[in-house]
């Protein structure tokens, strides 16, 4: 799992209005290089929810991202690099997602979140 | 078969997994005739397949849009948010499709033996990310408005209901009464999660599955549908169903 995809993740465990972000607890991570494309960079950036972006990297050690969405003048290359690094080059292998509102843990394993109910926790 | 859809023999198979079969190749055919019309100018950059086996039909989507290029000249939708990030994105736009599609499954066989098919057919990991859940289960709230592309080849087998609970491989096909059940959970979410610009479902059904019914409950939540494929396989009458959300098709 990555942070683009952490950050679509939410709990819905029963009871819950948001579930989101989820609380992010790393245990094992991977890095390796991929391919940087600006394009992509710039089309995912708007969709994100930035806070929940931030604090998610900030859990995986990458402490360079500015604290509030960028500014058009931030958008530099040297920005991208860290949000590249950050967004597609940081794998979570290992760790949990916590649900803010239940505190309910999905455990990510292999690479794999495990977002799966237990019946009595469906609406 | 065109070349830019997953191959067999790169496809991995497991025995708790649906394998492909005509209801996947009927899926994919439809899939492919899509990119060569209406997504070859405008790529879908975020798909999710639910239900996603052995990894063919992602990695086939995954395969097309790799190999499709933005047609230069032509403008790269927006967001309808800021025009900077839209004109240097224009700017930026490579030879590739920009794309993050997505694949969920129930099943934990089925997840792992999508990534091995992936990566068979040098899909990077980070183009499709794979979550365990039901449907769209955790990624229905967050992608409200944003799916491009949605693949659903359901458990659509006509079974008592108490099969579709059952668990392992037969969660793969065990529809229940009128092979319905499973579909009729996904159906209330399908307009809310699909873009406003010509976010597109494609979904396989059965002749027993009362398609029209399904058109009929997507109509009234305001999307254009149509029957794109059908074949006949195994006694079975098969469908693919398109569903299209505003745009200008």
């Amino acid at each position: 799992m990555r942070l683009l995809t952490h950050n679509l993740l939410a709990s819905n465990v029963k009871g819950t209005t948001a579930g989101f972000p989820l609380k992010l607890e790393v245990l094992v991570k991977e890095e390796r290089s991929t391919e940087f494309d600006a394009a992509f960079l710039l089309h995912t950036l708007p969709k994100l929810n930035w806070s929940a972006f931030r604090a998610a990297a900030e859990s995986l050690g990458v402490d360079k991202l500015p604290s509030t969405y960028p500014e058009r003048d931030e958008l530099t290359n040297e920005f991208l690099r860290v949000f590249h690094h950050a967004l597609l080059e940081i794998e979570v292998q290992e760790g949990y997602l916590i649900c803010p509102e239940t505190g309910r843990r999905f455990p990510v394993r292999k690479g794999i979140p495990n977002m799966m109910l237990n019946e009595d926790e469906v609406d | 078969m065109p070349p830019n859809i997953a191959r067999i023999k790169d496809t991995c198979f497991h025995g708790e997994v649906y394998e492909p079969a005509e209801d996947s190749f009927l899926l994919v055919d439809a899939l492919a005739a899509e990119w060569d019309t209406t997504f070859r100018t405008r790529p879908p950059r975020v798909a999710v397949e639910v239900g996603c086996g052995t990894g063919y039909v992602i990695a086939s989507a995954a395969l097309l849009a790799s190999a499709s290029g933005i047609v230069p000249g032509d403008a790269v939708p927006g967001d309808g948010g800021d025009g900077e990030i839209d004109r240097v994105q224009n700017a930026a736009a490579a030879a590739a499709a920009a794309f993050a599609y997505y694949a969920t499954d129930i099943n934990p066989d089925a997840l792992a033996t999508t990534r091995a098919t992936l990566r068979n057919h040098g899909i990077a990991d980070e183009r499709v990310e794979l979550t365990r859940g039901d449907l769209l289960g955790p990624l229905r709230e967050r992608l409200r408005g944003k799916i491009d592309l949605l693949l659903f080849n359901p458990p659509y087998v006509l079974t008592p209901s108490e099969e579709v609970r059952a668990g392992g491989i037969a969660a793969a096909w065990a529809g229940g009464k009128d092979g319905r059940e499973v579909v009729d959970r996904l159906l209330p979410d399908v307009a809310d999660v699909l873009s406003p610009d010509g976010g597109t479902m494609l979904m396989i059904l059965l002749e027993q599955n009362k398609p029209r019914e399904v058109m009929a409950v997507l109509e009234r939540a305001g999307l254009r549908c149509d029957v794109v494929r059908s074949a006949s396989a195994d006694e079975e009458r098969l469908h693919v169903l398109r569903a299209v959300k505003g745009g200008d098709r």
